[in-house]
């Protein structure tokens, strides 16, 4: 220590140099270091940034109901209802591969190395953090799988779209892909108002794996979808379906449609198309099926056209109902000009009134009668009718048909469009027509969607019936129901009569068109009509594609199947078969007196009521019914509703105290209908579905007693996590 | 208070305390989540400790520490080979003590024994570097606590022990020959690992740079043979290695090939660090920090930690405050009349810094992933207390700079 020399390292080599050069590779690593420090954060940030994000987190969507669609009578059609997904994150499951694998095996009965190769094998190696294990299980089946409190399974909630009544009106309401897209029908028309939009939550996932709610995102709540309701009546619906079905098996037609409406108002009540389409497995159905067939696609309408020329001759005072024509004994060669056209009736007539030609259909006698309307009025009433252009109808697909202008009209033109050959018309352009005429010669607007609602029951939109114009006067509306009338009691169409029903219509045979020319042998046989012919109810057409067993007229073929429906509908409905019975006994006083159904068990008692033309309503929970509204003894007509309310015991009211019913749960449109029925008093808060009542459930409470309920809009679970 | 800063080293003083603070900040925001700020109070304690430690380390006169340095490193020595008897194994290595619920790790505290012995050494005024016989004790001084803790096995510590005697030797004089005699084979077995090709590139390296730097042929001669022998070896170590050790050799020559599993700690760190941009997230609010995807993080991945929360500004304020040490360190080294005082000086230097460059390089995927503790920031009570000795020594030697 006492060398001044020695401080100084190796003096030879020079301390200065060692000096600096140390600090020169301290330096130097150092800015290496910098330099990165600055390439990670500086340059590269965003991309780690993002690598970061991905990372850590997850966004799970809160998928929205979709709405329902619901009838005229408030029956559902389409709804969801939930399925559960398993899903499971193989690392975390880890050791536990097998003790995983064999819970779900003994739930799902598949063998347990089909859930362990899932896994991954049974260490659990498998290094993807996300396998589906079993999707769309039924939600009791997912309640066996929860209970096992399995390591890294996540149970997800997935709405699946419900047809009620499967096939019935599938056509018409169509159906969804796999992400609750309608893509046909209803469900395509109305998707907008039917989707709704999806929440979001989203997650932060630690480098353990576990999840745990964002703070930095807000949970964003799914919006439900509007229900939208249709005109349609599903009892109708079902009717024209099973008729059609039967009527088309009958005849060996290729296919065939049936469409009900009410004339006054253009709701459309059924609409039915054969072969059909089961919504709830579209997997199975080609597109063609999907269309609706009733508005996209155009025939050559035949002797159901005649309403134009009829129309017009009678609107322009052409023609009187007794006038006669010569019906040229079955033949008549037209000729004009060029154009040569033979025209044939199926049986020979010697002279017709012109009530009779309709009656008979002779297309002879509405040529000649065209000729005396003339181009341009056939071409306006046609017009007038609606044909050539779309109805308006709101259902997706529709087209407007052909009407020739009168301009490019050929020399014979006139007479065959007179019987209805050389234009192209829609089902439903033809049954607007006819409604227009059951309608003392207004023609509405044919719709499907009566309203779209929230799912709370505020009604977001309406549709009202809408008249497009008068196309005839009120007496050519009539004198032609006579005419029609007079096809179905004595012409050709004898085959639709219903006793002590007034039925109005009109048979048409036409030849098809295939490939440009018409096809012998192959023909659409269509009846239109409407019933009763004095106060219309319902109108409706009927077409069969190809008939080939009994014969081709539609007098025959699809007559027979309008009527089978008609008769059907009257019976059922109280207000047509009201409108039938005066008509049918108006001497005898139909009211019954409804009978005491309570402590019954509800399918008993509905039956018994059906049997004497009461429709049961069943309403709650419970073994046997409680209460019935009316009360026994109160009269009733046929078709009256009867609500049946559900209890587990009869509790008679001694006191006037009745129990307040827990209504909790149930939306509030349910929960006022339950509780109107016990004569209570409410009062709504809010919206949606009802979280808490006051008084609470099984209270004593006077009758007319005001119940308070607080609801809160529809929410969802859809991830739950353990 | 010209004469408090004669003999005060503020530079050192302070950087180290903010270093401590960043460190304990860290920790804080690090393992709150995990066991509610228990390391971070067991830290503290730890910190209060070093603390004491290191003014100990300062008031204690610098010849005291000449004067034992030699009984001080045997007495680290008997601990080094104590551990591997009796030490309780944690994560595979032998390298942990624990006596009546305190425990340590020897090897931290054996760094500041051989410096001490190291420096001792060389100062005596009998021994000279560039005597043979002198320079094989002083490399045997380095070599047999790195033996005893290669075989815990830690390969770390290790490597710090070879990285800071490189830098020493070369200050107390030793020729460019002899360093780079001491440095080849380890360029050679580098190459050695990559593959053939860098195994042959290395020693072609190696015996150009022999060749130029060489005394006489002989030794020149030697000394590649050796450099040779050792690259040659290399697959007969690595086979020998344990199988952590091959899987981070094996990340660190190709670390994208397994991002989920031996680079999933450096992958996730980059990410952190990159993720921080230029200002951080906020104290307690990095992602990757907060949601643990940094196994361990509080041990020797703490650098991410303010990479993230603080960003470009928290990472480069902790390479300021490093650089202001080590800097301050050489400047003191270079003011010291005292051989042994310089000595020291440049090894707590040297120490530090292939510290901070090895463990700050691995969190940004530029060196192999290597477990070695961020000095006086990274969680552990040994290192904590044994930096802060050092610092008190380094501020001791500055206190005595002027003294023969």
């Amino acid at each position: 220590m006492n060398e001044p020399v020695a401080a100084t390292p190796d003096p030879a080599r020079g301390f200065r140099a060692r000096f600096l050069l140390l600090k020169f590779f301290f330096a130097l690593f150092f800015l290496v270091i910098g330099g990165r420090l600055v390439m990670v954060q500086v340059l590269d940030a965003g991309k780690y940034r993002a690598l970061a994000k991905k990372q850590y987190e997850q966004r799970f969507v809160l998928p929205a109901l979709r709405g329902n669609l619901v009838d005229r009578n408030g029956s559902v059609l389409a709804s969801n209802t939930m399925f559960v997904s398993f899903a499971a994150d193989p690392k975390i499951v880890g050791d536990d591969a097998r003790r995983v694998a064999k819970a779900f095996a003994q739930v799902f009965g598949k063998p347990g190395g089909f859930y362990l190769e899932k896994l991954g094998g049974p260490s659990g190696s498998d290094r993807r953090r996300f396998v589906w294990m079993e999707r769309s299980v039924r939600p009791e089946m997912a309640k066996r799988v929860a209970a096992a409190h399995l390591p890294g399974i996540v149970m997800m909630n997935e709405p699946r779209r419900l047809y009620h009544y499967d096939h019935v009106g599938g056509a018409l309401l169509g159906f969804t892909d796999l992400d609750h897209r309608g893509i046909s029908g209803i469900e395509l028309a109305l998707n907008a108002d039917l989707k709704g939009s999806n929440g979001s939550v989203t997650l932060q996932r630690d480098g353990l794996g576990r999840s745990r709610p964002s703070a930095d995102y807000p949970r964003i709540e799914p919006v439900n979808g509007h229900d939208v309701d249709l005109t349609l009546d599903i009892e109708y619906q079902a009717v024209a379906e099973e008729e059609l079905r039967r009527g088309l098996e009958i005849n060996g037609a290729d296919g065939g449609l049936a469409v009900l409406m009410n004339p006054r108002t253009g709701e459309i009540l059924a609409l039915a198309v054969a072969p059909g389409v089961n919504p709830n497995a579209p997997g199975a159905v080609d597109a063609s099926r999907a269309r609706i067939r009733a508005v996209t696609d155009i025939f050559e309408p035949g002797s159901t056209f005649k309403v134009v020329t009829a129309a017009a001759a009678y609107e322009h005072h052409l023609v009187q109902p007794e006038e006669r024509f010569y019906a040229e004994r079955g033949t008549m060669k037209v000729t004009i000009g060029r154009y040569t056209r033979l025209i044939k009736d199926t049986h020979e007539h010697d002279w017709l009134t012109f009530r009779e030609s309709m009656e008979v259909s002779s297309n002879i006698v509405m040529a000649k009668v065209g000729k005396v309307v003339g181009p341009e009025r056939l071409y306006d009433m046609a017009r007038n009718l609606g044909f050539g252009v779309p109805t308006g109808i709101d259902i997706p697909g529709e087209v407007r048909g052909t009407l020739k202008r009168p301009s490019t009209w050929s020399g014979t033109t006139l007479q065959t469009m007179a019987y209805g050959y050389e234009v192209g018309v829609t089902p439903v352009q033809m049954l607007s027509a006819y409604g227009a005429v059951a309608n003392g010669g207004v023609l509405v607007r044919p719709y499907v969607v009566r309203s779209v609602r929230t799912p709370s029951g505020d009604v977001v939109r309406s549709t009202s019936p809408t008249v497009i114009r008068r196309v005839m006067s009120v007496e050519t509306a009539k004198r032609l129901t006579e005419a029609f009338e007079g096809v179905v009691e004595r012409g050709t169409a004898t085959d639709v009569r219903i006793p002590g029903v007034r039925i109005a219509g009109k048979t048409g045979t036409a030849r098809k068109v295939i490939e440009g020319s018409y096809a012998s042998g192959s023909y659409t046989a269509s009846f239109v009509g409407f019933f009763p012919a004095d106060d219309p109810q319902v109108v409706g057409v009927v077409m069969m594609d190809n008939p080939r067993t009994r014969g081709f007229y539609g007098g025959v073929t699809s007559g027979p199947i309008f009527r089978a429906i008609a008769e059907r509908i009257v019976n059922s409905s109280s207000r047509i078969s009201r409108s039938v019975m005066t008509q049918r006994d108006p001497h005898r006083d139909r009211v019954l007196s409804v009978p005491d159904v309570r402590s019954m068990q509800p399918e008993f008692a509905r039956q018994m009521l059906a049997s004497m033309g009461l429709n049961g309503r069943v309403f709650g929970d419970g073994a046997v019914i409680a209460k019935q509204i009316p009360e026994a003894g109160h009269p009733a007509e046929p078709g009256d509703v009867v609500s049946l309310v559900l209890g587990t015991a009869l509790k008679p009211a001694a006191n006037g105290l009745v129990a307040v019913p827990d209504v909790r749960g149930l939306s509030v449109r349910r929960a006022m209908t339950r509780l109107v029925v016990d004569e209570f008093d409410v009062d709504v808060r809010g919206s949606g579905i009802v979280r808490q009542q006051m008084p609470a459930a099984g209270t004593a409470a006077k009758a007319g007693a005001s119940v308070t309920l607080v609801c809160e809009p529809r929410s969802m679970t859809t991830a739950v996590l353990y | 208070m010209n004469t408090f800063k004669e003999y005060f080293d503020v530079t050192t003083f302070f950087s180290a305390i903010a270093l401590v603070a960043v460190g304990l900040t860290s920790i804080y925001s690090a393992t709150y989540d995990v066991n509610n700020a228990a390391n971070f109070w067991r830290q503290l304690t730890f910190a209060g400790v070093g603390l004491v430690a290191m003014l100990v380390c300062l008031i204690v006169p610098l010849k005291t520490f000449q004067r034992f340095a030699f009984p001080f490193y045997v007495f680290m020595l008997l601990f080094l080979v104590a551990v591997l008897v009796v030490g309780s194994t944690i994560k595979g290595a032998r390298a942990w003590f624990a006596i009546a619920g305190l425990g340590g790790q020897p090897s931290e505290f054996a760094k500041v024994a051989t410096i001490l012995a190291t420096a001792a050494w060389f100062s005596r005024p009998e021994v000279s570097i560039a005597r043979l016989r002198d320079f094989l004790i002083g490399l045997t001084i380095f070599f047999v606590p790195m033996g005893l803790i290669l075989v815990q096995p830690d390969l770390g510590t290790t490597i710090v022990f070879f990285g800071a005697m490189l830098p020493i030797l070369y200050w107390i004089g030793a020729s460019n020959f002899i360093l780079m005699a001491v440095l080849m084979p380890i360029l050679v077995a580098l190459g050695a690992l990559f593959g053939t090709a860098e195994f042959l590139v290395a020693a072609a390296i190696s015996a150009l740079v022999l060749y130029l730097l060489r005394r006489n042929n002989f030794a020149a001669a030697i000394a590649f043979g050796v450099t040779l022998a050792i690259g040659l070896s290399v697959q007969i170590v690595y086979d020998s290695l344990a199988p952590y050790q091959q899987k981070r050799i094996a990340t660190f020559l190709n670390p994208d090939a397994d991002p989920l599993g031996a680079g999933y700690n450096v992958l996730q760190s980059k990410i952190a660090i990159g993720s921080g941009g230029w200002f951080g997230k906020g104290f307690r609010q990095g992602s990757q920090t907060q949601l643990n995807y940094i196994p361990e993080q509080w041990t020797d991945f703490i650098f991410c930690v303010p990479g993230e929360e603080f960003g470009f500004v928290g990472g480069m304020l902790v390479l300021v405050l490093f650089a202001v040490l080590l800097f301050n360190a050489i400047r003191v080294a270079g003011a010291s009349r005292n051989r042994f005082g310089s000595i020291v000086a440049v090894g707590i230097a040297s120490v530090l810094a292939v510290h901070v460059i090895i463990n700050v390089g691995m969190a940004m995927a530029i060196l192999p992933v290597v477990g070695i503790p961020l000095p006086l920031l990274s969680y552990g009570g040994s290192a904590l207390v044994a930096n802060m000795m050092m610092m008190g020594l380094l501020m001791n030697v500055y206190a005595h700079r002027k003294e023969y």
